[in-house]
């Protein structure tokens, strides 16, 4: 069976150390999960899972990071994997960048920080679905 | 030429002196020009008299005295004239028009004299020359006699009298020196001229007019020693009525004028004659005013009313004026005539006006001036918000991220808990004491972990541990690698723990992994925490709401990492920054204000490199020098000789509408300069810009 993998990428160390709890705790070993720090980060283990057969079903970013920005890095990655499913996870949410990625990277949902357990776990559900409904 | 003559003739030539010297007089006066007339008098008696001494024969002498006549026939009626001006008082000014009635008796005995002779019918040559001989005989004599003392002696007595009543020295001096020369004089002259010949000494020589000089003599004298007839009190006040700028009007009990001075001529424009003995109710435009004040003065005993009312002038021009009327009253009360006072009262009105207008257009001018402050307050206090909203929406979202983490931490745990509860006694009773020990260790290996390892490192350290684990014959070595990492065990290459090769081992792990999500999310809920903590801390410092206005003693460096606290969210998006701190120790300055200066000049920085580049913020303090250095230097674009000129000036930004007022360096400058402190700048287009602040220390 290929393995299917969740990234999340954020800036902030605490925000991915309680993202991997949650998702840990509500979908187990149901996935992989990696975290990166930067999209520059995520980009190097897209290629490294991709390399190693390692579906990447979902993303989700911060919009605002050092370097690249969510919206930006969420568009790169579409170029190259439609079919992953994007959740952008903010603290800031510029309309516009959200407008941006909702049209350019097929955007799934968008979740505002602080976020609930629920809202997360429905947009991955969601997003799973969308993949499998597929 | 004979002696007797000879002293006539010079007489005649001192009474013409002294004339000349009287019509020289400044400011001309009635009592100058009867001094004038009396002393011609006297001049052509004394020559004609000269003549007369030494004429050829009877005939011409004869004809010579009666030429003297007018001389010797006025000159006591004017001798007294002169007295009733000197002495003039306000009683006596008002027979001034019986006074010609004095002259009467001085002109009918002229012309008696020039006809036919009066005092001499015939005249006798002496050895001085011709004399007239007086034989006291004719009525006409005694007539003029009495008609002569008469005069002379009320003239002495009205001297006498003024100089008794006056109030100066000088005065009385004078009428001592002019009643002395008069009695003397005339006493002289009535006893050579009258008494000696009806005592029968008809032949000395009759020289009255040359004794007459005794009494000019001290005329003449008072006049140079004490400016005698120069300035009297009725002619200072009259030259002063003139000389005012006010109007003065002088009107009877009829309201009839009696006297003006010039400026009711000027203003009013009337001439004399069209106002004097008219009603004065002509001047006013309410006819009835002026009559209305009379009844009040005469009626309310008061001494005078002031009141502003309306002239109208020939023209028919309404003038404004304020007037004040005094009644002038007798010794019993009763008035005798009313005095108006008038003033013009256009030019006060029209500066009242102009400093109306004056105050009127200083009080727009300051209310401009106001709303000009007011606007460029606003507007500095409108960056400050605006550059404030943008901290504000970074603050919010950097507090939103431990609050989101804290937030799904808490939920982590709470449902961690329970589970773990329930999955620890299990697990016990799988283990041997050595297994229960190694379990034991591991968890306060986890409970000891104190370095937050970045997800990278994470990685590769998972990456080792799973290939160490595969190289021992593990299944599923990504998953307990990745267990072991979580739990703080980053190296198995002294030994392979023994619970992973327990048949059990994945429900000890599972066990484990719960018991490291609880203590990496408490962990994680303290990190949230402190992050929070900091930026309160930070925005705590921001605003320390020190209202004092006083220095205080604040370390410089504190208020730098407080701004890069609150930027932390923009800096972090690929500027890299540089502290080069000297150990300064607090400096006496404006706390709060400072930070402004620092937001500014921090927020400029990232804004000049688009957030990506290294700001570089120094503090330094040289050993000898009383200031303290602050330079905020990023690697921007810089700026051109020609922005830089104009950095300072308010209003000025080369940001796009609408995201900087401009005032920003504006503010800064005004705070530095507070501080008395200076601000340079170097930019170099390409290489960036360096803002470097200097504090005084002390």
């Amino acid at each position: 069976m290929k393995r299917m993998a969740i990234l999340c990428i954020d800036d902030e160390n605490i925000i991915l150390t309680s993202l991997e709890l949650q998702l840990k705790k509500h979908f187990g070993e149901q996935f992989i999960y990696e975290f990166a720090e930067s999209a520059e980060e995520g980009m190097e283990i897209i290629e490294e899972f991709t390399q190693n057969g390692i579906e990447i079903v979902l993303i989700v970013s911060d919009w605002l990071m050092p370097g690249t920005k969510g919206d930006e890095f969420l568009i790169n990655v579409h170029q190259e994997h439609p079919e992953v499913v994007k959740v952008m996870l903010t603290g800031q949410a510029d309309p516009e960048a959200v407008e941006r990625a909702r049209v350019q990277a097929n955007l799934h949902c968008c979740l505002c920080k602080p976020w609930t357990e629920e809202e997360l776990k429905e947009a991955i559900l969601t997003g799973v679905d969308r993949i499998n409904g597929k | 030429m004979k002696m007797v003559p000879l002293i006539t003739f010079l007489s005649a030539v001192v009474y013409i002196y002294l004339a000349i010297y009287g019509l020289r007089m400044k400011p001309r006066t009635r009592l100058s020009s009867v001094f004038v007339v009396l002393c011609l008098c006297c001049a052509l008696w004394a020559f004609c008299i000269a003549f007369m001494f030494s004429a050829g024969n009877p005939d011409s002498a004869w004809l010579w005295f009666r030429m003297s006549a007018p001389g010797w026939c006025l000159g006591p009626a004017l001798l007294l004239h002169f007295s009733l001006v000197l002495t003039e008082d306000k009683e006596s000014s008002r027979y001034n028009k019986i006074q010609f009635l004095m002259y009467i008796p001085a002109l009918i005995f002229t012309v008696i004299a020039m006809n036919q002779g009066l005092t001499a019918n015939t005249l006798t040559y002496e050895k001085f020359g011709w004399s007239p001989l007086n034989t006291g005989q004719s009525p006409g004599y005694w007539a003029f006699t009495l008609y002569y003392i008469i005069c002379i002696i009320s003239s002495i007595i009205l001297v006498w009298r003024w100089g008794t009543r006056a109030t100066l020295a000088r005065e009385k001096q004078q009428a001592r020196i002019v009643v002395a020369c008069t009695v003397v004089g005339t006493l002289l002259a009535f006893i050579n001229e009258t008494l000696l010949p009806v005592l029968g000494y008809f032949y000395i020589p009759k020289i009255p007019v040359v004794l007459w000089l005794i009494w000019a003599f001290g005329l003449w004298f008072v006049i140079t020693k004490y400016g005698f007839m120069i300035v009297t009190p009725v002619v200072a006040t009259r030259e002063i009525i003139r000389s005012i700028d006010d109007l003065m009007i002088m009107f009877d009990v009829q309201g009839k004028i009696i006297e003006i001075n010039p400026p009711v001529n000027n203003l009013l424009l009337y001439r004399d004659e069209e106002l004097l003995r008219s009603r004065v109710d002509k001047i006013t435009v309410n006819s009835q005013a002026i009559s209305e004040i009379m009844e009040r003065l005469q009626t309310e005993q008061v001494d005078s009313v002031q009141q502003e009312l309306d002239f109208k002038t020939r023209d028919g021009l309404d003038i404004p004026v304020e007037l004040s009327v005094s009644a002038i009253r007798d010794d019993f009360g009763d008035v005798i005539c009313f005095v108006l006072v008038a003033r013009d009262l256009r030019p006060t009105l029209a500066l009242q006006n102009e400093i109306a207008e004056r105050i009127r257009a200083e009080a727009e001018l300051q209310i401009a001036h106001a709303d000009a402050e007011k606007a460029q307050k606003e507007l500095a206090e409108s960056e400050k918000m605006a550059a404030l909203g943008q901290l504000i929406a970074g603050i919010a979202h950097e507090i939103n991220t431990p609050i989101g983490a804290i937030n799904s931490s808490v939920g982590s745990i709470s449902e961690a808990v329970p589970v773990a509860l329930e999955q620890i006694p299990e697990v016990f009773l799988q283990l041997n004491d050595a297994g229960k020990q190694e379990f034991m260790n591991i968890l306060d290996t986890a409970l000891s972990v104190d370095v937050v390892l970045s997800m990278r490192e994470k990685r590769a350290l998972r990456k080792t541990l799973t290939a160490h684990l595969e190289e021992a014959g593990i299944p599923d070595a990504a998953g307990f690698a990745d267990s072991l990492v979580n739990l703080g065990i980053y190296d198995l290459s002294d030994s392979i723990p023994i619970l992973l090769l327990h048949p059990q081992s994945k429900p000890i792990f599972a066990a484990l992994n719960n018991i490291s999500s609880l203590i990496r999310g408490v962990k994680n809920i303290q990190t949230a925490t402190m992050k929070v903590r900091k930026i309160a801390f930070a925005l705590k410092n921001f605003a320390r709401f020190d209202n004092s206005g006083e220095r205080i003693d604040f370390d410089i460096r504190e208020g730098l990492e407080t701004v890069l606290t609150l930027y932390y969210h923009q800096i972090k998006q690929g500027t890299e920054v540089v502290r080069d701190y000297d150990d300064v120790g607090p400096i006496p300055c404006y706390p709060d204000e400072l930070n402004q200066v620092w937001t500014n000049l921090v927020n400029n920085a990232l804004h000049a490199m688009d957030y990506k580049g290294t700001l570089t913020i120094a503090v330094k303090r040289p050993a000898d020098s009383q200031e303290l250095m602050v330079a905020v230097s990023d690697t921007g674009y810089g700026m051109s000789e020609e922005v830089k000129a104009k950095i300072f000036a308010p209003f000025f930004t080369t940001k796009r509408a609408g995201e900087g007022s401009g005032l920003g360096l504006d503010i800064v400058k005004k705070i530095i300069d507070k501080h008395q402190g200076r601000i340079e700048v170097e930019s170099e287009v390409g290489r960036g810009t360096t803002f470097s602040i200097f504090l005084p220390v002390v």
